[in-house]
């Protein structure tokens, strides 16, 4: 084993700290005007406040770790993460329509936020163990079929979101560590053809926003309706946005989730495009550090891992912007390390510390 | 090589990204900046109607009921003059009020501001027709308080107002809206958080021309809950009728739960006038009323109780063992500490006396005694525990916990030594001492029930949830104590020439204790306090007549009257 000396990409590091902090400021703004039901939701604050500080020190834990030592676990980690998963659709309360917080006392942790980091790591000792033989069809099948059941478990539940993503995160990590463009080609080709079955697996709510995506007009008051009040709200806020705490979107409340998948159209609508630009701007530097390192690291575990972090990084950024913005129909995905939820700051910064841990091999 | 496409498609997605965020916020911004700001995207309140109050049998006594109001919106009007004109030959209001609550709504130009309240369903219908052609007049809805049978339990009730400026900035954080009714006193202030409901909108796009061409937005109201009082209507109107022209309390609670049955507290003022445009004229006088119809007596005032406190120099005598209810005191019609004579009422004196005579005959001289041996701190003592000298926690806003003196108190507040000529006052209940009816009905009620302090509450449940339990406190006095003091004020309403014997009555056995409090002022206040039947007690009263004379007399006649109206009534 060599010993890891290089120091910490400090640029990462920042970059990742100001964005969870932001991300309290704006979870503040959006639950701003919710104080009025009396609910106590100015308490999400502090508790968005107290995630950021375990997310934090969950980071400065993994990012003093060799990363090829986390690997041993990878196969245990996601051995346990696909038992919680199976234990939520066996018994599982429903919130929601949906099963995806397992309760502990007053917190509640959701399992399919924590499968987007073991499925990465067990892409990268998978490929690690195999890595003269990565091109063939049968590597291939395997990989792809390592993934399936937590992807079909997260299908169940449904989070069709979070199902969503690990497609993306697996085509990259096959594609950058060698896998033949070839069999990824035909994989998405596969993939699209057999969209239609999926249909018929989705709940009624789902295939709703599916719908009114293509028109929200549709049902403006019900499935149409958060796509309009945040389309509404984001529109307004123009080049500059109008200025901390003076969204008027939120006189009424009107939309629902303000605090956790939409929060962007809160940042929209106070900050306007100068502060959507800034936001993906931080977001960008985070992804450039981490193809950087993708691109530097020697072995294949640290590429897979590299590239597949910065795949879910981005892909729920472009995802969860498109749908606050009514590009793309709403399916659920926060922006990373910024939406309110536990659950999603934690695996965000676990995930810049494993790239932090990466970056020490490089530098 | 593969990094670098993989990049590259990185990039491609975010520079789409930003273009469609573009699109959005500067390609068609103006669109949602004119919805936003041009107020072509405007939020109708949708109001939620405050809840219901109503006695323990389900009988509404405040509701809310519907009124229509004219607004006006700011930026619309053309020509305020003219408007003013026009409205004033419809509503019986001068041209130079309409013009300044016209000029007023400036203050919020783009929301409907209300300058005519409350116009009848006859000019509503007027208004309507008129509405077509002024895109400046809005018509509203709201609702409006209602309280049945006006005067009748007030204090308990309590009254609503509009939110003022200062009130809105503090509460807006909790859902207050700057059109909102507020509770101000009683059960409205108290329990506001139940009452009020939770206001809903709509959010519409309008046209050009003000009118709804598509709803973006709806949250529905929610009408506030329902509150069950633990009065009884009957009961309660019953009391007050008892009260009319005199100033004073009642209190009739259940000295098993704590709950009240009956508050009165005269005189009495209609909730109305602070919201009727009509009634409004009568505040300044109900405000300037040297008789403070506003104050609640039952809970808010504090008086000397007199002699329906030699019950507590009792029980601090016998818990301390400093007599025994038959150790004997010699009454000569008079008592002599130093150069002070202290005067019992009966001139001639009573005698040699037990406890039970004592109580039954009022006797000063005998409680000086006693009191004297127990001393003043061990009578504030057991007075504390019984609850004088704190709030009873009574579900209803402004209680005042009174006085309870001590040799403390006293050096702490008055900077002066406690004299043996105070213990002598306290020991009757005269003195610094001051009491609210509410904690001397608490205080018989102990005796009523056999020893538990009870906390007395007016709101028996919201909608289906009860709210309070009967909450007490055992005062672990000997059973002795409490079985010989019961005896003698069994004795105070039915023994021969009992000074209570004006609540005497034939269905069941009344007991308890009168009291006459001297004030500076030269009358006297009036009082009595009891319960019935003698085992197990339904029903504590306490009334209480401000400068009203010997409480033997009207105190305990007005008492009675009120246990048999009781019994009548089922509730003894």
């Amino acid at each position: 084993m060599r010993a890891a000396k290089g120091r910490v990409d400090k640029v990462l590091l920042f970059t990742a700290v100001l964005i969870a902090l932001l991300g309290v400021f704006f979870v503040h703004s959006a639950t701003w005007d919710w104080q009025n039901d009396g609910h106590g939701l100015d308490s999400l604050v502090i508790k968005q406040a107290v995630w950021v500080l375990i997310g934090l020190v969950f980071l400065v834990v993994v990012a003093r770790m060799d990363y090829l030592r986390i690997l041993n676990y990878a196969y245990i980690l996601y051995v346990l993460n696909l038992a919680a998963l199976v234990f939520l659709l066996l018994f599982g309360g429903e919130r929601y329509g949906a099963r995806r917080w397992i309760t502990l006392g007053s917190v509640s942790l959701q399992p399919s936020e924590f499968i987007k980091i073991t499925v990465i790591l067990v892409l990268a000792v998978f490929l690690g163990e195999r890595r003269e033989r990565i091109g063939t069809l049968k590597n291939y099948i395997s990989s792809v079929i390592l993934i399936m059941p937590a992807v079909i478990l997260i299908f169940l539940q449904p989070d069709l979101g979070t199902a969503f993503v690990l497609i993306p995160i697996l085509f990259a990590i096959l594609f950058v560590c060698g896998a033949k463009v070839k069999y990824v080609l035909w994989n998405i080709a596969m993939g699209l053809v057999s969209l239609p079955f999926f249909w018929a697996f989705l709940k009624d709510y789902q295939k709703n926003r599916l719908m009114v995506f293509m028109n929200p007009n549709l049902d403006p008051l019900g499935a149409g309706y958060t796509i309009i009040q945040s389309k509404i709200a984001v529109g307004s806020g123009g080049m500059f946005g109008k200025g901390w705490l003076c969204g008027s979107q939120s006189y009424l409340k009107f939309l629902p989730e303000r605090h956790t998948d939409f929060i962007f159209s809160v940042i929209g609508e106070e900050w306007g495009f100068v502060g959507a630009i800034a936001l993906v701007g931080l977001y960008a530097i985070i992804i450039m550090r981490g193809v950087r390192m993708a691109s530097k690291s020697t072995d294949i575990q640290g590429k897979a891992i590299a590239v597949g972090i910065v795949t879910l990084i981005s892909f729920q950024v472009f995802v969860n912007i498109a749908m606050t913005t009514g590009f793309m129909p709403v399916v659920g995905l926060p922006l990373p390390a910024i939406s309110y939820g536990g659950s999603n700051t934690i695996v965000t910064l676990i995930g810049v510390g494993i790239l932090l841990s990466i970056s020490r091999r490089i530098e | 090589m593969r990094i670098g496409i993989f990049s590259l498609i990185l990039i491609i997605a975010m520079v789409l990204l930003l273009a469609g965020v573009a699109y959005l916020q500067i390609g068609i911004h103006e669109k949602y900046k004119i919805m936003s700001e041009e107020n072509r995207l405007k939020v109708l309140p949708l109001m939620a109607p405050r809840g219901s109050i109503l006695d323990r049998k389900g009988r509404v006594l405040v509701e809310d009921i519907l009124a229509f109001n004219v607004s006006v919106l700011y930026y619309r009007i053309k020509d305020a003059n003219a408007l003013a004109v026009e409205l004033n030959s419809i509503f019986e209001m001068s041209k130079e009020e309409l013009l300044s609550r016209i000029k007023e709504s400036k203050k919020n130009p783009y929301s409907p501001v209300c300058i005519v309240e409350d116009i009848g369903m006859e000019k509503t219908v007027h208004m309507e027709e008129l509405g077509m052609n002024h895109p400046d007049l809005v018509l509203q809805v709201s609702a409006k308080r209602k309280y049945i049978y006006e005067e009748t339990a007030s204090h308990v009730l309590g009254y609503v107002g509009l939110i003022n400026r200062s009130e809105f900035k503090k509460l807006k954080h909790y859902g207050y809206r700057i059109n909102d009714f507020v509770g101000r006193d009683g059960v409205e202030k108290y329990y506001d958080d139940y009452l009020r409901g939770k206001h809903g909108g709509k959010q519409i796009e309008v046209d050009h021309r003000g009118r709804e061409a598509a709803t973006l937005g709806f949250r529905e109201p929610f009408p506030g809950r329902d509150i069950y009082l633990t009065i009884d209507l009957d009961l309660q109107k019953y009391c007050e009728n008892l009260m009319e022209d005199r100033k004073g309390a009642i209190v009739a609670m259940d000295p098993s739960t704590g709950a009240v049955l009956a508050m009165v507290s005269a005189p009495a003022y209609d909730p109305e006038i602070f919201i009727d445009k009509e009634k409004r004229k009568r505040i300044k006088n109900v405000l300037s009323d040297h008789a403070y119809p506003l104050l609640n007596r039952a809970i808010s005032g504090v008086y000397p109780p007199g002699s329906v406190f030699k019950t507590m120099t009792a029980v601090s005598a016998l818990e301390e063992s400093k007599a025994t209810p038959k150790t004997v005191f010699n009454c000569s019609g008079s008592f002599t500490l130093g150069k002070t004579s202290f005067a019992c009422w009966k001139e001639k004196g009573h005698g040699d006396q037990v406890l039970q005579d004592a109580l039954k005959n009022s006797c000063n001289v005998y409680f000086f005694k006693m009191g004297l041996l127990s001393g003043a701190d061990k009578i504030s003592e057991y007075a504390g525990k019984f609850g004088f000298g704190s709030s009873s926690g009574i579900d209803l806003p402004g209680e005042r916990s009174g006085t309870l003196p001590s040799t403390a108190w006293k050096s702490k507040n008055l900077n002066k030594k406690w004299y043996k000529g105070d213990t002598v006052n306290y020991s009757i209940g005269q003195g610094y001492l001051l009491t609210s009816p509410i904690q001397v009905a608490r205080m018989m009620s102990v005796f009523a029930n056999g020893g538990y302090l009870m906390k007395p509450y007016v709101v028996e449940r919201v909608d289906d949830v009860r709210v309070n339990s009967g909450e007490k406190v055992f005062l672990d006095l000997s059973p002795e104590t409490v079985s010989n003091i019961r005896e003698g004020l069994k004795e105070v309403v039915n023994g021969y020439r009992g000074t209570g014997c004006n609540a005497k009555q034939k269905e069941f056995i009344v007991s308890g204790k009168t009291g006459t409090a001297q004030t500076s002022k030269g009358k006297n206040h009036g009082w009595f306090a009891g319960f019935a039947p003698f085992s197990s007690a339904k029903l504590t009263v306490v009334v209480f007549d401000e400068f009203g004379g010997k409480g033997g007399y009207y105190s305990a006649k007005t008492a009675g009257e009120i246990f048999k109206k009781a019994g009548d009534l089922g509730i003894i």
